[in-house]
Parts: C-alpha cells; structure tokens; sequence
C-alpha cells in the first residue's frame, strides 16, 4: 500500500514538475495587459482626473505609470513647484508645445532651436503660439497666473506649519513670473514609462521630440531607435512613423523620410473618421498629426522624388479628406509648374 | 473498504477544520484585526474626504475606482504577507505545532490547511476592502461585467498563489527577509519582469532570458485592475484560461516544495 | 550617560547584526545600481532622475528600517523577558528609552551612511555633481524625521501589538504628503467647526512633509540651500514632537507592571 501511494506521488511529483518546466510556453503568451488604449492612456481623461480635487489631494500616489508621468512633466518643467493646472500633454507629445490651459498661453519649444534646425513638420502644423521667454534656450520665464498647490500666505491658514511647507519645497507666488525649465531631463522617466508599458505610444512620442532637442547625431539616432521599439510594439501607429519621419529629415535622410511620411499618411486615413470630425476617439490632434503626415508625404515626395507621383498622391488624399488649403496649394503649384 | 474511506475523509476534513480554526483564532487573539481595522479605517478617512469634496466628474469617478481597488489588492496583499510569513515559525517558536502533530495529521496536511486559512482570511479581507473602495466611488463609466468577474477570481488566485509562496519562503528565510521578498515581488516584481522581458529582446539570449523569467511568478498578470476601469472588453477564453492555469501550477508547484521542505525538516 | 551608550550600542549592533537591515539595504543598493546602470540614450548629465530615485530609494528605506526597528524595540524585550533584569539594575526608564532611541538612530545614520556611499560613487559614475549643501540639509531633516518616527514607533509598539505598530508607522510615513495637502485643500470645503477641526489637527499631528528636502535637492541649480533660521525651526520642530512622544511612552512604561 505504502509503496503504491509513494509511486502515485512519484508520478504526480514528475507530472507537476514538467508541467511546471513546460509553463513558459503559456506564460510568455499571457498578456493581459496588452491593449490598444484605454481610458488610462487617453490624454482628455487623463487630463480631466488629474486635475481633479482627489487628485490633487493625493499628490504622486497613482497606479498608472502615465498618470505619474503627467505629473512629473508638470514638476519638472517647474523647476519642482506644484501647480494646480495641468499642462496640455496631448499638445507636448504631438508637436512639442507646452500649452498651460491656466491662461492659454503657450510656449512652442521648437522655437527654441536656430532656424536651421527646425524641421518642416513643424513648420507645418505649428503657427501662431505666443510666447514670451527669454533667450536661453534651456530656462525661460513665464507667466502662469494659476495657483499653486501649496497655498500663498494670504490664503493659508497654517501659520508657521505654511511658512515652513512654502520654504521646504519648491514654492514660488504664483502671481509672479516663473522659471519654466527644459524637460530633457524627463526622458529617463520616458524609457521607464515605456519600458513599464511599451503601449504608450505618447511615451515614445514626447521622449524622441526631447532627444530631437538635443540636435545631436547619436541622440538623434537614439531617437530613431527609440521609435522604432515603439513601431515594434504599436504597428498601426501613424504619429510614431510621423515623429521618426521628421527625425529622419533632420538627418538628412530624404528618401527614407520620405517613406516614412507615406507609411504615416496612409496609416492616418485608415484610421481618420471620413469627415475628420473630431470626436472622443479623434482629437484635435489626432487630425492635426493626420494631416500633417499627408501634407508632408505630398511635400517630400514633390522635393525629393517624383513630381508626377507627388500630385498623384495629393490629388488621392484629397479626394479623401475632401478639402485641405495647404494641400490644394500644393498641388496648384505643381501643376504650374509642370506646364 | 468505502465506510473507511469515508472516515478518513472526514477525518481529513475535521483536521483541516481544526487547523482553520486555529489560525482564525490567532489572528483574533493576536489582535491582527488591528491591521485590517487600521487599513479599513483609511478607506474610511477617504470616503469622508471624497464627501467633502465631492467627484467631479466620471472620469474622477473612475479613477477613484482604480485607486480604490488597487489598493484593496494592495492591502489584500500587504495582510497575507504578515500572516503568511509568520504561520509556521510561531507555531515552531510557541510549540503549538507539537499537539497538532501528535494528532494523527500528516505533515502535507498541516501545510494544506495553513494555506487553505490563510487564502481565505486573505479573501475574506479583500471583499471588505473591495466593499470599501466601491463605497468609495461606485463605477459611473459602465465597465465590462465579465472582466469584473475574471478580475476578482484572478485576485483570488493571486492571493492563493501569494499564500503559499509566502508559506514556503517562511521555511527558507527569516520573517523579515521573506517579508521584503515577497514585498519587492507582488508590488514591484511586474515592472521589474515587463523592463527586463523588453532589455532582453535586444540582448543575445533574449529568448532564453525570457523562458527563464517566467518560472518566477508574475502578481502583475493577475491585476486587472486597469485594464477593467479603463473600459476594455473581458478577456478571450484562451488567455484566462491561460492565466488560471498558470496560477494553479505555480501554487501548486510551491505548496509542493513546502510539504518537501517542512517533510524533510527536523522537528 | 554611560549607560545610556551601552543601550544604544547594543540596539546598533543588534540591528547590523540582524538580517533585515541587510536585506533592506541590499535591495535597496540593487536597485539603485541597476538604475544608475541604465544608459539613457547615451545621455550625459542627466542627474535630477538619478537624484530623485537615489534620495526616494534612501529615505524609504531607512524610513522602513526605522520603523521596523523602533517598533520591535520594546515588545521584544517584554516577551523575551530581558527587561526584568535591566530594570534591576539602578537604570532609569528614561535612560532606558534614550539608549534605545539613540540606537535606532545611530542605525539609521549607518543605513543612510551606506546609501550616501553608492549615491557619491554613482554620481561620480554617472557623471555629475552633488549639490553638497542641499544634500546635507536634506540628510539632517532626514535624521529629524527619523527622530519623529523613532517616538512614535515606541510609542504605538507600547498601545498596539507589532503588526498593527509597523503598518501604522508605515501608513503614516508613506501619506505625510497627502495628509499635508489635503488639510489646506479640505479647508475651503468645511463650516467653522471643521475649519477648527483641520487647525486643531495641522498642529497636533507632526508633518512628515516638512521634513522632505528632496524636491530642492532635486531641482538644486534652482533653489538656494535653507537658511539657518528655517533649520532651527524645523530641529524644534521635530523635538517638540518627538519629545512630547517620548514623555507618554515614559508615562506608559511606567503604568506597565515590571
């Protein structure tokens, strides 16, 4: 009996253990967190919950890694002082531009580089921002007129307790122009963001812009290889193949830029509602980006390939987004210019 | 023959039983209610806050649910590992274990009946937090049902598997390093896998890495807490039924090493 | 005072000599090398992040430390019965309690010692430079929030069992933002008697928050270091507090039948 019971244990023992060898082969197929979007990753959502009263109460403490790097952004583009409005992040990861919703002044950061390294993505879908910062390219001053988390001494009732919380953190009169510093040094918080979750495709969007910053050759190709993880693990993204379509302008690499734009633009209309209306799912931004990678597709194609093929394209993508000013100038242009 | 079987059975369940009984009255006489008290008592404090400012919106609505059930796995969790962690080593250290053993009980099942009580106080504790933090802001955004479903029954797994980890490791390491052990694990352990997994597609034995990785049990794939409250659909038969069949293999290949270890140990 | 040095001593040598504190600090250092090993995009310079997870990895697990080790200070040495012949001895109980409170205190100066010495070889590594005056203010207020935490654990270690003790202290350490933030924000949102409430209670309970000079230390090229006054004012602070801790475990020591 007794040997019979040890036998079964045996060969249940040896049925456990090579189940348990074999498991792997499940387990790297489990993936329940491998989602298109969600609510978590949604800008407009996020924005509205993080700006609300829990929130703020509850300071850094979030679950998700992209709430925490929302706030993260906003301290450290403060040099630490907490403020309580948020920044339009939707606005910095498509087209780098701090947007402060307090007072709708904006600050595009591209206009921070000389004028020969601006790219012409930019130059496209980014127009009359004001802005109001010094020279330096890396601290400027701004105006912010919203509150701080921590109260003024007219509006705290703390006493000494107030006073000491305004000297030991990072505090500044909110009424008083403020220090808006560069977020290079964010993009570590970017790689882990992304490394936590390879799905956040605004990761990899406001982590490759910063690098394009530095205007660097290896930083640049940084950035490419940056987004190329990301293409690797969000393949119907058309603002990655757009971001790495300027990236690669900047090097100089024309026809893969070119490429890239196409591969963007044609992603983008799969995607596009047929009246472009923008709705919850397509943001403001979303059409922005859309329409930028089909204006830059027909515009390097028209400078660096095939004229004929670029008011081919022009004239396709118009059929389809219905009208587009710069778009019809376009191709205006080129039929001037083939007769 | 059968009427033996079945008083063995019914022995076996008496001894469980008894087992069960005694780690609910430690719990009790040990005053680790505190714990749950003082961990109920934080919901509490939240729920009063959230009244006072109120939930804006249902974005804020749900957000809080995330933050509410996050927590209660959290703190699910964070009260099996004291409990857990501390089972078998008091009961060695007070020599309460000797009069269990001298009971016609096997030493598997001492080990059994430890994790049957200490899943079910840790599932128990869970339905209170998951009581508070839906107190604390009921859904308003309409999320999927089912994935609710699947969501709790994998908590449970997670706290049954955390269990007996916690069981196990108790018989290797002291109290505290098993502690941080299983701290660092469930609370850190599925960033941690999810950085190394990505490093690893780019290093030489990137596939061999990842096989390896998996052997270690990953909490994070029974969380779906995020994934419920940000509006995604159930998930598909053949990936809970993965995750359910991983979890078992894990607690049972961990309770098995503890009846291996604790068997071959001297008393 | 001699005695009160041996106590202390023993608290010290029992705390490097258990394993716990190693295995905090030795996943703690795991950590922070495995952070300061990643190459961010060929980056150099980049020292608020490496700055930020070093002081958050430090203080976190010192903070935990202290609280583990205060915690089971005086429980142990009722349920071990060791107590009885220290107090046979002509020790007093606040002798007694300062021996002990120096210990973990000394403890906690080694773990941040440890910490300070792969954060300065990380920096080093990395590339940048430590904002030295920053890093030594936030290093004292660390020690004074220490100092607090110490109290209090003796103090909830004497009214509640060990479990109950070590979370509480953790709870409280880990929500000393939130507890600071949400009295000014709750504020605007209550009558006379709740705005009353939140005064009575932003005084009577110890703001942790204070005492977490990170946020300066991490953005240092843009704040100048505290000045003298402020620090004094926070060094009282924290006594105040710790003493008024100290004197109620002293009362319920006494109360406990010896």
């Amino acid at each position: 009996m007794k040997i019979m019971d040890s036998k079964r244990e045996g060969a249940f023992a040896l049925f456990l253990f090579l189940l348990f060898l074999a498991s792997p082969a499940v387990t790297m197929r489990l993936n329940p967190k491998n989602y298109e979007g969600g609510r978590s990753r949604d800008e407009r959502t996020r924005h509205i919950r993080n700006k609300s009263a829990a929130a703020l109460i509850l300071g850094e403490i979030r679950s998700s890694m992209s709430d925490i790097m929302f706030i993260k952004t906003e301290l450290y583009l403060h040099s630490g002082v907490a403020y309580k409005l948020n920044l339009d992040y939707d606005a910095l990861s498509s087209k780098g531009t701090v947007v402060e919703k307090g007072d709708q002044q904006d600050v595009n950061l591209e206009q921070l580089l000389p004028e020969d390294q601006r790219n012409h993505a930019e130059h496209e879908h980014d127009h009359d921002h004001a802005h109001h910062h010094a020279d330096d390219d890396k601290i400027h001053f701004h105006c912010e007129g919203a509150d701080t988390v921590i109260p003024t001494r007219k509006k705290d009732f703390r006493g000494i307790i107030g006073e000491l919380h305004r000297r030991v953190k990072p505090w500044q009169d909110p009424s008083k122009p403020h220090l808006h510093t560069s977020g290079e040094e964010l993009l570590p918080w970017y790689r882990l963001m992304t490394l936590s979750d390879p799905h956040n495709i605004r990761g990899y969007m406001i982590g490759a812009w910063w690098l394009k910053h530095f205007k660097k050759e290896a930083q640049l190709q940084e950035a490419i290889k940056f987004l190329d993880e990301g293409i690797r693990y969000n393949p119907d993204s058309y603002q990655l193949y757009l971001m790495k379509g300027n990236i690669t302008l900047s090097l100089d690499n024309h026809r893969e830029a070119k490429a890239l734009y196409r591969k963007s633009a044609d992603l983008a209309i799969r995607k596009r509602p047929p009246d472009g209306k923008i709705s919850r799912d397509w943001t403001h931004y979303n059409e922005e980006d859309a329409l930028a990678a089909i204006r830059l597709a027909v515009f390097t194609e028209k400078e660096y390939g095939d004229v004929k093929t670029a008011l081919d394209i022009a004239r396709r993508y118009l059929e389809i987004i219905n009208s587009d000013l710069i778009l019809e100038r376009q191709i205006q242009q080129m039929i001037s210019q083939d007769q | 023959m059968n009427a033996q079987a079945g008083s063995n059975d019914l022995r076996w369940v008496r001894l469980h039983f008894i087992i069960g009984k005694g780690v609910f009255l430690e719990i009790l006489r040990r005053k680790d209610l505190y714990v749950l008290i003082i961990l109920s008592l934080l919901y509490v404090l939240g729920i009063l806050v959230i009244h006072l400012v109120g939930i804006e919106n249902p974005e804020t609505a749900n957000f809080l649910q995330n933050l509410g059930m996050s927590l209660a796995w959290f703190f699910a969790h964070i009260l099996m590992l004291l409990n857990s962690s501390r089972q078998i080593p008091d009961d060695l250290e007070n020599h309460t274990i000797y009069p269990l053993l001298a009971k016609p009980l096997k030493r598997s099942h001492y080990i059994l009946g430890k994790w049957e009580a200490v899943s079910l106080s840790g599932v128990l504790s869970l339905f209170i937090f998951l009581f508070f933090g839906w107190l604390l802001a009921p859904g308003q955004m309409g999320n999927s049902s089912l994935l609710l479903v699947q969501t709790l029954i994998l908590y449970i797994l997670s706290l049954a598997l955390f269990s007996a980890l916690g069981l196990f490791l108790s018989l290797l390491l002291p109290r505290s390093v098993n502690a941080i052990v299983l701290g660092l694990l469930v609370f850190l352990g599925g960033n941690i896998f999810d950085i190394v997994k990505i490093r690893a597609q780019n290093a030489r034995c990137g596939a061999l890495w990842n096989w390896i990785i998996c052997y270690i049990p990953d909490f994070s794939l029974f969380n779906l807490t995020t994934r419920y409250t940000d509006g995604i659909g159930p998930l598909s038969s053949m990936q809970f039924a993965g995750l359910l069949s991983y979890g078992f293999i894990m607690t049972a290949v961990v309770l098995y090493l503890a009846v291996k270890v604790f068997e071959r140990r001297r008393l | 005072m001699r005695s009160i040095w041996l106590i202390s001593r023993t608290v010290l040598l029992e705390a490097i000599r258990r394993k716990e504190i190693y295995a905090i600090t030795l996943v703690s250092l795991l950590l922070l090398t495995v952070i300061f090993s990643i190459d961010f995009f060929q980056i150099e310079g980049l020292m608020k992040f490496y700055r930020e997870v070093a002081l958050k990895i430090m203080s976190m697990a010192t903070a935990l430390t202290v609280i583990v080790l205060s915690s089971r200070q005086l429980p142990r040495e009722f349920e071990n019965k060791t107590i009885y012949p220290l107090m046979a001895k002509p020790l007093r109980r606040t002798s007694f309690l300062s021996g002990k409170l120096l210990g973990v205190i000394l403890a906690a100066l080694f773990c941040f010692s440890l910490f300070m010495f792969v954060y300065i070889i990380g920096t080093l590594y990395v590339g940048g430079g430590i904002p030295w005056s920053h890093f030594l203010q936030y290093i004292y207020l660390q020690l004074l929030q220490m100092m607090i935490l110490t109290t209090l654990g003796f103090l909830l270690s004497l009214v509640m069992n060990l479990d109950a003790a070590i979370t509480l202290g953790i709870i409280f350490y880990i929500t000393a933002n939130i507890l600071i933030t949400s009295f000014t924000y709750l504020y605007d949102f209550v009558g006379i008697f709740g705005k009353t409430m939140l005064t009575v209670l932003t005084f009577i309970i110890p703001q942790l928050a204070l005492f977490d000079f990170s946020g300066k230390t991490v953005h240092s090229e843009v704040w100048p270091p505290l000045d003298l006054n402020t620090l004094a004012i926070l060094t009282a602070y924290a006594f105040v507090f710790s003493g008024f801790y100290y004197l109620l475990c002293i009362v319920i020591f006494r109360r406990r039948a010896i």
